[in-house]
C-alpha cells in the first residue's frame, strides 16, 4: 500500500514533467511561427477599454491593440501615426490629416468621420466623458471630419499642445464602438495595431498577428501575462518562459547575464517629495512655508548617492521637474549639490538651528528603489536635524489624499510626470496655485506659468517654460530629487524590444 | 412505520395529541439539520458581507482612482455620483444588502463586467489547486505520518519527526521561488507561469503541499503512535496479525479520523487563502482577482468574492462534518 502510494506520486510527478518537455522549444521558428512572451506586473485592469488609462501599465497590452492619432517618443518629439501631418488652423481649431489605408481588425476603414466619432463618444458618452483620457484630453470640445481624410479638432482654450495630448487617444475601431458600446470594446477590443485579441483571460491575453495592420507584426502571435510578483517575473524570463519582461528592480540587474539582458533607460519622470505649505488660500503652519527651509531641505539630501547607490548610477540628480528631452527644460538649473553645511545656515537663518521635526505621505512600488530612496532622503534630512517620519500608504489612499487636499504631513511623494505627451505643463501647474487643490502657491510663478499654457508660438512658450523652471528652482515646492530609470529585462535573442516612453513596438519584435 | 406516519405534530390527529412526541425519524432530523445549518449560512454570508462593506469604505475612495491623477475635484464628483458612491453610507448600503440577496453584486467598477460572472470564472481555478495540493498533502502525509508514528522511538523517525517540525515553519511561498528557481529555471523540466498545461500545476500544487504536509503529518503520526498503544491493536498482534496488516487495518482508519476534520479545514484555508502561492506562480485563480481589486479598490469584485469564499469555507466545513459523520458512527450518534 505505502509502495503503491508513493508509485502513484511518482508517476503524477514524472508525467508531468514529460508533458511539460513535450511542449518544450526546439530551435528558434520562423518569424511568423513565433509567439512573443511578455511579463508585465498587471494587465489593463479595464480590459480592452482604452479611455480609461494613458499609462503603465495597460500601455504595455494597448501598445499591440491600438494606435494613437499622433506618438510622443522619449526624445519629445511629437511623430506622425494615424495622423500624417497637422496643422493649427485658428486659436482653438486644429485638422488632422488621417493616414491612408489603414484598416481595423474587424474589417473596418479608418477614416476622418470614424476618428471625429471616437473623440465625440469620448466627450459624450456617461460611461467615459469622465475617464482618465477624458480628463487628460478637457480642453477638446469637438471634432468633425472635414472631408474623407481631415478631422478638426476645436479646443475650449487655446491649447498649443494638442498634437502631444493626442497621443492618448487611442482609436478603436469606430462602428464597433458605436455598437457595442465601450463595454463591447472592453470585452472584445477591436484596433489598428499588430495583433488581436484571441483570448482575454483572467491574467493572461492571447493573440493572433493581424497581418492587415499598417504595421504588421514580423512574430505570429502575443501572449502577454500579468505577473504581479518581480521575483517570479525574472524567473521566468531567466527560464525561458517569457521574452520580455517589464518593472525590473535595480537589485535584479546583476542577475541578468549571457541569454537574459537587462535594458536601463531615463523614464522621463522626476522623483520628488513635495512641500504642502498651502491649503487652498490658506497658509499651513508648517516650517516648510519659508523659502530658506525648502531650500535647506534641496542641499540637505545627498541625490548624486541615491543615483549612483542605488540606481546603478543610471539616474540623474535634478533641480527642477521637466526631464532633460522635454519641453520647457533649463539646462542652466542644476541639482541642488549636497552640502550639509549651507543646508543647516539656511535652517538657523530661518529660525531652525537645531532642526525640526516632519512627515511625508509616501507610496512605494511605483518607482525603482523607491523604498530605498525615501529612506536615504530621511537619513540624510536627520543629519541636519531634520527628523522625517515616512508613512508608506495605498496608492488608492495617496489618490484621495491627493485629490482632496485632504494631507496631514507637511509634504507627500509626487513625481514630475511628463509621460506620455512629453509636455511638462500637467506636472508643473500641479505645483502651483493653478490646481484647484491648491498645496503650493507662489503666485507670480503660477502668472508665469498661466500665460505659457495658451501660448501658441512653440518657440515663446518654452522660453516662457524654462523662466518658470527657473523660478521655481530657486523657490522649490519640492524636493528635488532623481530623474528616474525604467528597467525592462529581456532574452538575449529578442530583436526590436524597444521600450519607447512606455510603448512597447511588438511590430518589430523577433527572437533570433 | 414512516416518518410521515410517526409525525403527530403534523397529521394533528386527536389520538395523537395525548402522546408523548416521538423523536424524528432520519428524514426529519436530516432537514432540521439543514435548516439550521442553512440558517447558519444566510447568517455568517450576511455578517460577512455587512463588515466587509463598511471596512472597504474605510480604505478610500475609487472614484478618485478611476478618475486620474490630474483630475479636477468636479471630475471626481462626477465619477463618484456615476457610481453611486454620492449616495449616502446607509442607503449604499441597503442597496447593496438588497442586490446582494438576489446575488447581485454590480459590475466590476474597472472592467465594467458583472463581478459575480468575474469571480466565478476565477473560481475552477483556485479550487483546481487547491484540491491537487490537498490530494498531493494526503497523497504524502499520511503514509509518511504512518511510519513515524508506528515506531515513534525508531532513530530514523525520531530524525524525520525533526524536519517535519522544522519544515512547519517555512512558508509556502519561499519553497514555490526555490522550486521554480530549481525546476524551471536551472533545470528548465517545470514551467512556472500560469495554468496553460496540466504540468504548469506541478509546482504551485507541490509549494502549496509543502506548507501543509508537515502539519498532517505531525497530526496523523500522533494519531497513529497513539493508537498502537490501544487494547484491540495489542489483541490483533498477539492474534498473530504482521505489523504492516495491524497499522493498515486497525490503526490508520482509526488515526485518520482526526486527521479527516485536519484535511477539511486546510482545504478551507487554500479556498480562501492560497493568495501569494497564486500571485508567484501567476495562477488565475482568486487570489490575483483579489489582490487587483483590493488594490484598485473594485468594491464589487471585492464583495463577490469574499461572499462566494466563505459560502465555500462554510460548505467545505459541513461536508468535512458529515464525512465524519459518515466515517465514526460514534459522531452520528451523539447528534
Amino acid at each position: 500500500m505505502r509502495r503503491s502510494i508513493a508509485v502513484q506520486g511518482g508517476m503524477v510527478l514524472v508525467l508531468g514533467i514529460a508533458l511539460s518537455a513535450c511542449g518544450g522549444g526546439g530551435g528558434t521558428k520562423a518569424a511568423g511561427e513565433q509567439t512573443l512572451k511578455v511579463g508585465v506586473d498587471s494587465l489593463p485592469a479595464s480590459q480592452g477599454n482604452p479611455f480609461n488609462s494613458a499609462v503603465s501599465p495597460g500601455v504595455y497590452t494597448y501598445a499591440a491593440i491600438y494606435d494613437p492619432l499622433t506618438f510622443v517618443d522619449a526624445t519629445g518629439q511629437v511623430k506622425p501615426w494615424l495622423a500624417t501631418e497637422w496643422k493649427n488652423t485658428s486659436d482653438t481649431t486644429w485638422n488632422f490629416t488621417i493616414r491612408d489605408g489603414v484598416t481595423f481588425s474587424n474589417g473596418e476603414t479608418l477614416t476622418a468621420q470614424g476618428v471625429a466619432d471616437v473623440a465625440n463618444y469620448l466627450k459624450q458618452n456617461p460611461e467615459v466623458k469622465q475617464s482618465v483620457v477624458a480628463n487628460d484630453l478637457a480642453t477638446i470640445k469637438s471634432a468633425k471630419a472635414l472631408d474623407g481624410k481631415t478631422v478638426e479638432f476645436t479646443t475650449s482654450v487655446k491649447d498649443p499642445v494638442l498634437p502631444n495630448k493626442l497621443t492618448e487617444l487611442l482609436i478603436p475601431a469606430p462602428k464597433a464602438l458605436a455598437e457595442g458600446g465601450v463595454k463591447g470594446i472592453a470585452a472584445k477590443p477591436v484596433g489598428t495595431g499588430p495583433f488581436q485579441v484571441e483570448n482575454w483571460g483572467g491574467n493572461k491575453i492571447t493573440f493572433t498577428a493581424f497581418e492587415k495592420s499598417w504595421r504588421a507584426p514580423k512574430a505570429g502571435g502575443l501572449e502577454i501575462q500579468a505577473m504581479q510578483d518581480p521575483a517570479s517575473r525574472l524567473q521566468a524570463l531567466q527560464s525561458g518562459q517569457v521574452d520580455l519582461i517589464t518593472g525590473v528592480s535595480p537589485d535584479q540587474v546583476d542577475q541578468m547575464k549571457g541569454a537574459t539582458q537587462a535594458e536601463v533607460s531615463l523614464g522621463n519622470q522626476v522623483m520628488s517629495l513635495a512641500f504642502r505649505t498651502v491649503k487652498g488660500k490658506d497658509p499651513v503652519d508648517s516650517p516648510l512655508t519659508d523659502k530658506k527651509v525648502r531650500q535647506a531641505l534641496n542641499y540637505a539630501v545627498n541625490k548624486q548617492g541615491i543615483a549612483d547607490n542605488l540606481l546603478l548610477g543610471k539616474a540623474e540628480p535634478v533641480g527642477q521637474g521637466p526631464t532633460e528631452k522635454v519641453v520647457g527644460h533649463n539646462p542652466d538649473v542644476q541639482a541642488y549639490p549636497y552640502d550639509p553645511a549651507k543646508a543647516k545656515a539656511l535652517l538657523a537663518e530661518a529660525g531652525h538651528p537645531n532642526g525640526f521635526a516632519m512627515s511625508a505621505d509616501v507610496v512605494v512600488g511605483s518607482f525603482p528603489a523607491d523604498a530605498d530612496i525615501y529612506q536615504a532622503v530621511k537619513q540624510d534630512l536627520a543629519k541636519v536635524g531634520v527628523n522625517l517620519t515616512l508613512n508608506q500608504m495605498t496608492f488608492p489612499n495617496w489618490m484621495q489624499r491627493y485629490t482632496g487636499n485632504s494631507w496631514k504631513t507637511e509634504a507627500f511623494g509626487l513625481s514630475w510626470n511628463a509621460l506620455p505627451t512629453m509636455d511638462p505643463t500637467r506636472a508643473m501647474t500641479n505645483f502651483t496655485c493653478l490646481r484647484a487643490a491648491t498645496f503650493f502657491c507662489d503666485k507670480p510663478t503660477a502668472d508665469h506659468l498661466s500665460a505659457a499654457l495658451t501660448n501658441m508660438d512653440a518657440d515663446k512658450r518654452a522660453a516662457q517654460l524654462r523662466k518658470v523652471v527657473a523660478e521655481m528652482h530657486e523657490n522649490p515646492p519640492a524636493l528635488y530629487l532623481v530623474h528616474q530609470i525604467t528597467i525592462v529585462g529581456k532574452s538575449a535573442g529578442l530583436e526590436g524590444a524597444k521600450d519607447d516612453n512606455r510603448f512597447f513596438r511588438y511590430d518589430q519584435m523577433v527572437k533570433k | 412505520m414512516t416518518d410521515t406516519a410517526s409525525a403527530p405534530a403534523v397529521t394533528g390527529t386527536p389520538v395523537a395529541a395525548g402522546r408523548p412526541a416521538r423523536p424524528p425519524g432520519r428524514a426529519g432530523r436530516l432537514a432540521r439539520m439543514l435548516a439550521s445549518r442553512l440558517s447558519q449560512l444566510v447568517l455568517l454570508l450576511f455578517a460577512v458581507s455587512t463588515l466587509l462593506f463598511f471596512l472597504l469604505r474605510l480604505t478610500g475612495d475609487p472614484a478618485t482612482t478611476l478618475a486620474g491623477q490630474d483630475a479636477t475635484p468636479d471630475q471626481v464628483e462626477a465619477v463618484r455620483e456615476q457610481y453611486g458612491l454620492d449616495a449616502p453610507l446607509a442607503k449604499q448600503y441597503a442597496t447593496f444588502i438588497l442586490r446582494a440577496a438576489q446575488l447581485d453584486f454590480g459590475t466590476s467598477v474597472q472592467s465594467g463586467a458583472n463581478a459575480l460572472t468575474e469571480v466565478l470564472d476565477r473560481l475552477p481555478a483556485t479550487l483546481q489547486l487547491a484540491l491537487l495540493a490537498v490530494l498531493l498533502n494526503m497523497l504524502v502525509a499520511i503514509p509518511f505520518g504512518a511510519w513515524i508514528g508506528s515506531r515513534s522511538d525508531g532513530r530514523a523517525q525520531s530524525i524525520a519527526s525533526g524536519v517535519v517540525f522544522v519544515g512547519q515553519g517555512m512558508p509556502g511561498y519561499v519553497i514555490g521561488l526555490v522550486l521554480i528557481q530549481v525546476f524551471a529555471v536551472q533545470l528548465g523540466l517545470l514551467p512556472s507561469i500560469g495554468n496553460a498545461s496540466a504540468s504548469a500545476a506541478i509546482l504551485p500544487a507541490v509549494s502549496l503541499a509543502a506548507f501543509l504536509v508537515p502539519r498532517l503529518t505531525r497530526v496523523v503520526s500522533a494519531n497513529v503512535a497513539e493508537t498502537m498503544d490501544e487494547d484491540f491493536v495489542r489483541t490483533a498482534r498477539a492474534a498473530g496479525a504482521s505489523r504492516h496488516t495491524v497499522i493498515l487495518r486497525h490503526v490508520l482508519p482509526n488515526a485518520l479520523l482526526g486527521a479527516a476534520a485536519l484535511v477539511g479545514t486546510q482545504l478551507a484555508i487554500l479556498v480562501s487563502g492560497a493568495l501569494i502561492i497564486e500571485v508567484i506562480f501567476a495562477w488565475p485563480g482568486l487570489g490575483a482577482l483579489m489582490i487587483n481589486s483590493v488594490q484598485q479598490l473594485d468594491f464589487p469584485i471585492v464583495q463577490a468574492a469574499v461572499f462566494t469564499i466563505a459560502g465555500l469555507v462554510f460548505l467545505t466545513n459541513m461536508a468535512t462534518d458529515a464525512l465524519l459523520g459518515i466515517l465514526d458512527p460514534r459522531l452520528r450518534r451523539q447528534r
